[in-house]
């Protein structure tokens, strides 16, 4: 199998737009590169969030409890409020194991939970992120929008 | 058209650019759901967990098992410890599953005739394209969930992102079981996702000495993110050619 990998890279770091790098030139690159755009909001959670969302019209409303999911550090349970057919607010408690681990999980929580209330569908067809270590939050999370789905 | 579902305990989806072949897609998914049966660590009925647990003699591992705990073993070598699948003494090779079943299920795709897809599962992406459609990821941006800090667009390649920003010390640094502080995220692109998934996670946990370790490995570029948002890249990152 053809094993070629083009990539144009478009870093914006800090909002700061870097230079096109496009060594290559060929007109296909080229072209793809005018359309690259760094104003897309998203996240790979947000990603997860705006699939489930197609479905956002089954929620019924209501505030929804999450499981209670463990991982290496804590216990994390989420529950989602939801309004016309829609997430309008996510919670998250946690019982962390040492008060390291409460202050960095809540740091991650606040994130995911911006996460979780921004989804939305972006102009690109993926997200590269760290998610594996917050695979509880998503856990809980899923539990409690299945229940809303019920 | 984008298949999205759980697994692993986190989001994955399979996009295609036309409706996808249902058959391929199935088993792609299958092959997933497959890994997680065998290799959760939070599974009772896991492999992995029966082994772990003294249930399952190691004797009578399943090949993938045994494929798995062998790769394991390589990195660690290759990268002189700071890749491990050892977590608290026993063998945890999270780490390193997803992007091998990634690897599988983008196989399955291959085999049964689809040939433009970009797999991404949780946050791992591989993309493939047989013709000139283009691929276009976007790397989370470290502390800003909303934004992304940039853009690649690829048409066959892999991007493995690690991090310590999704949730606190989620990086521990096995030769001395400190959390790696050094940088807040790892993007790793190249042209097979389980190298990239396993560089990624090699090169928070080396820190300042990772990127150089990347850009050593024929293929594969980076790009780190410290916790001031500085950036390192190696200097093909921008613009890989394989």
């Amino acid at each position: 199998m053809k094993k070629s990998l083009l990539i144009i890279a478009t870093i914006a770091l800090l909002g700061t737009l870097a230079a096109v790098v496009n060594p290559l030139g060929t007109k296909e690159n080229a072209a793809s590169t005018s359309k690259v755009t760094t104003s897309a909001s998203s996240s790979a959670v947000a990603s997860t969030a705006a699939a489930s969302s197609s479905a956002a019209a089954q929620y019924k409303d209501g505030t929804y409890q999450g499981s209670d999911v463990s991982n290496r550090y804590e216990d994390i349970q989420v529950s989602v409020t939801i309004s016309g057919g829609k997430i309008t607010a996510v919670h998250a408690s946690l019982n962390a194991q040492d008060d390291t681990s409460q202050s960095i999980a809540g740091d991650a929580i606040a994130s995911l939970k911006q996460a979780t209330l921004t989804a939305q569908s972006a102009s690109l067809d993926g997200v590269s992120g760290a998610t594996e270590a917050s695979a509880s939050y998503i856990q809980s999370l899923q539990s409690a929008i299945d229940k809303a789905k019920a | 058209m984008r298949q999205a579902f759980w697994c692993m305990g986190m989001p994955m989806s399979i996009d295609t650019p036309q409706a996808p072949n249902d058959t391929a897609l199935c088993a792609a998914m299958a092959e997933l759901r497959a890994a997680d049966e065998r290799f959760s660590p939070f599974k009772e009925t896991s492999e992995l967990v029966r082994f772990q647990t003294g249930q399952l003699p190691q004797g009578e591992l399943s090949p993938d098992m045994r494929a798995v705990m062998q790769a394991c073993q390589d990195w660690q070598r290759r990268t002189d410890g700071y890749f491990s699948a050892h977590f608290a003494g026993m063998f945890d090779p999270t780490g390193y599953v997803k992007g091998w079943a990634i690897a599988r299920a983008g196989a399955r795709l291959e085999a049964l005739g689809c040939h433009t897809y970009m797999i991404n599962a949780g946050g791992d992406i591989l993309a493939r394209s047989q013709g000139k459609h283009i691929w276009r990821v976007g790397l989370q941006h470290p502390t800003d969930p909303q934004a992304v800090a940039g853009t690649l667009t690829l048409r066959n390649g892999a991007v493995a992102t690690s991090g310590t920003y999704a949730r606190g010390r989620h990086i521990v640094n096995p030769r001395s079981g400190e959390a790696a502080t050094c940088f807040l995220s790892a993007t790793v692109v190249g042209p097979d996702i389980a190298t990239a998934d396993a560089l990624a996670t090699t090169l928070c946990a080396m820190g300042e000495a990772g990127p150089a370790f990347v850009q050593k490995q024929a293929g594969y570029q980076a790009l780190a993110v410290r916790p001031d948002l500085s950036a390192v890249q190696t200097p093909g990152f921008g613009a890989v050619s394989i």
